[in-house]
């Protein structure tokens, strides 16, 4: 019992340090007192208008609270010259974060997520851009590039024969089999939207056909939220000008649609758990955007739609850790070189687990693969004006942040 | 004036020496500083107004406590509070014991109730007496609520 008193006080002393309260607390809380006087049961009034004044005051302290600047990571300074070189052939299961080598642009190194360099894969000269699976175990050609041919390669960087492509401008993702991509395909004749996959070493399999286009040209398009193998289940959003409007959640295995909803309220977008149990309805205020405003951002479990958790609106979830329980969000919009503002919390508890607010812009995240803790990678970027590909590495993971020295061109 | 003088002097002596510990329970549960700011100085204004509800003799730091509870609990009930809110982060410590940050993650998945109980009791040292006053609870329920907060951390823990 000793022991655990020991190891809950430090685990309050550690929560509580850094926030001692202010030195004048004490006497600025007299001087309220003292300003307000004796009590008397006899001149309630005089009460009841102090708690109309508190209550003001407590408001506009509420408010200033909310607008005060946060607190933030310290900025990724210095940046030293890459530590780049051959590391030799990554090892196989082991999840990998790669980055091009700054001197040699066919090179990728990986980096565990503890940020120690793992490997070096040495691409064809002919391969244009490519990424990684999640997991760093296999690569797409021009994955997420407008007319990436989506073939496939494995965890060293070799073609996979046989297998065919995911082209198309909806970029296909990876499946939570980090194996499989999956994708949506719009026939310019029919203007039906399919579900396809792709297995390393097979052709594109059209799954199903699941939804239609109103009209050619529309302002409305289908993505693909989340693809699991694993649960056999992919969800599917449909968009119509900039707001989702519908999903769907269908079967990997054979297109069954499982459920089909209609978004009654304007949110920002959806996102959704690499495993397709959950999605997140970001507000539209964490999007930014005017007009009818959400009240908040929520989180539902998919298959009967029930809240898992109530979110602040100025909360928009990137991505799901796989933990089941972790989120990456931005704590005010991601406005395009502009300071980032982010945060990683358990939603099921509401503690903040890491945050982070600028000086750097957002480039990419990834939340680690198949772990228990709450693992996300983050590519920042310095506000320059331009696009800079260059990217400095945080990884946060249960016990806080690592940051890799050096900055880099992320396949991810 | 002197009157004014008079109530601020009385104050001080009654609850001035438990508002660190009122501040950092609100902290506990509200996990902000400023909120938790608030809401000590509203309990404190509360509390002198309920003064004449403190019976002589009682002691003032658990009836304050449980003041400053209920307007952290009340605080969370409002709707703007009944949502998840980002507080100030702890900044990350690569230096801290990891089994600290471990049984760190495990309190904060407690029920707030369970939470606040270890907290009066394991790091504001109150006795169990205090502990129900403020949660309650007699003193039996609280250091059932205290044994089955912890065992839930320490699933073979033995009370002593």
């Amino acid at each position: 019992m000793d022991d655990l008193r020991s190891e809950i006080r430090a685990a309050f002393e550690k929560e509580q340090s850094g926030h001692a309260p202010a030195s004048a607390m004490r006497s600025d809380i007299v001087d309220a007192v003292a300003a307000q006087g004796r009590p008397s049961r006899n001149f309630q009034w005089v009460a009841a208008v102090a708690a109309i004044l508190l209550a003001i005051l407590v408001v506009v302290g509420l408010m200033s609270t909310r607008f005060a600047p946060r607190a933030s990571v310290p900025a990724t300074t210095p940046k030293p010259t890459s530590a780049i070189g051959e590391y030799g052939p990554p090892p196989p299961g082991v999840n990998l974060l790669y980055a091009r080598d700054p001197e040699h642009p066919t090179w990728l190194i990986s980096y565990d997520w503890s940020g120690n360099p793992r490997g070096t894969i040495k691409l064809d000269g002919a391969i244009g851009s490519v990424g990684m699976a999640p997991d760093g175990q296999e690569f797409a050609v021009g994955y997420g590039a407008k007319g990436g041919s989506g073939e496939l390669l494995d965890r060293l960087g070799k073609p996979i024969p046989g297998t065919g492509a995911i082209a198309g401008k909806a970029g296909p993702i990876w499946a939570d089999d980090n194996r499989h991509t999956c994708g949506v395909s719009l026939d310019a004749q029919t203007l039906d939207w399919t579900f396809v996959t792709l297995s390393p070493g097979e052709k594109v399999k059209s799954v199903a056909v699941i939804a239609h286009e109103p009209v050619a040209g529309g302002q409305t398009g289908l993505r693909l939220a989340a693809c699991s193998v694993r649960n056999d289940q992919a969800i599917l959003v449909r968009t119509t000008i900039a707001s989702p409007t519908e999903m769907w959640v269908v079967r990997v295995s054979d297109g069954t649609v499982l459920s089909h909803n209609t978004f009654s309220e304007s949110i920002a977008n959806v996102i959704a758990s690499r495993d397709g149990t959950l999605i997140a309805e970001n507000s539209t205020k964490s999007g930014g955007l005017v007009g009818p405003t959400t009240p908040n951002t929520i989180i539902r479990r998919v298959s009967d739609r029930s809240v898992v958790a109530t979110l602040d609106p100025s909360l928009g979830v990137l991505a799901f850790g796989s933990n089941g329980s972790s989120v990456l969000v931005t704590t005010s919009p991601w406005i395009g070189q502009q300071a980032i503002h982010l945060a990683v919390l358990d939603f099921r508890s509401g503690y903040v687990l890491w945050r982070y607010d600028g000086p750097e812009t957002l480039g990419t995240y990834l939340a680690e693969p198949g772990i228990t803790g709450p693992g996300f990678a983050i590519g920042l970027k310095e506000i320059t004006g331009t696009d800079d590909p260059l990217s400095d590495v945080v990884i946060v993971g249960g016990k806080g942040e690592t940051k890799l020295t050096g900055r880099y061109n992320l396949v991810w | 004036m002197s009157r004014s003088r008079s109530a601020g002097a009385d104050f001080d002596a009654l609850i001035g020496p438990h508002l660190d510990a009122g501040y950092r329970t609100a902290l506990a549960i509200l996990q902000d500083p400023h909120q938790a700011q608030d809401a000590v100085q509203e309990s404190a204004l509360k509390a002198w107004r309920k003064l004449h509800q403190l019976h002589e003799g009682s002691p003032a730091r658990p009836w304050f406590l449980a003041i400053v509870a209920n307007q952290c609990r009340s605080e969370r009930r409002r709707r703007w509070w009944s949502v998840i809110r980002v507080p100030e982060v702890p900044q990350a410590q690569h230096e801290v014991d990891s089994h600290t940050a471990d049984i760190g993650r495990e309190l904060a998945k407690l029920p707030r109730e369970d939470r606040l109980a270890l907290f009066l009791y394991f790091y504001l040292d109150l006795p169990l007496e205090e502990v129900g006053s403020v949660l309650g609870l007699s003193a039996g329920g609280a250091k059932t609520r205290v044994y089955r907060a912890a065992k839930k951390l320490r699933p073979g823990l033995e009370m002593d």
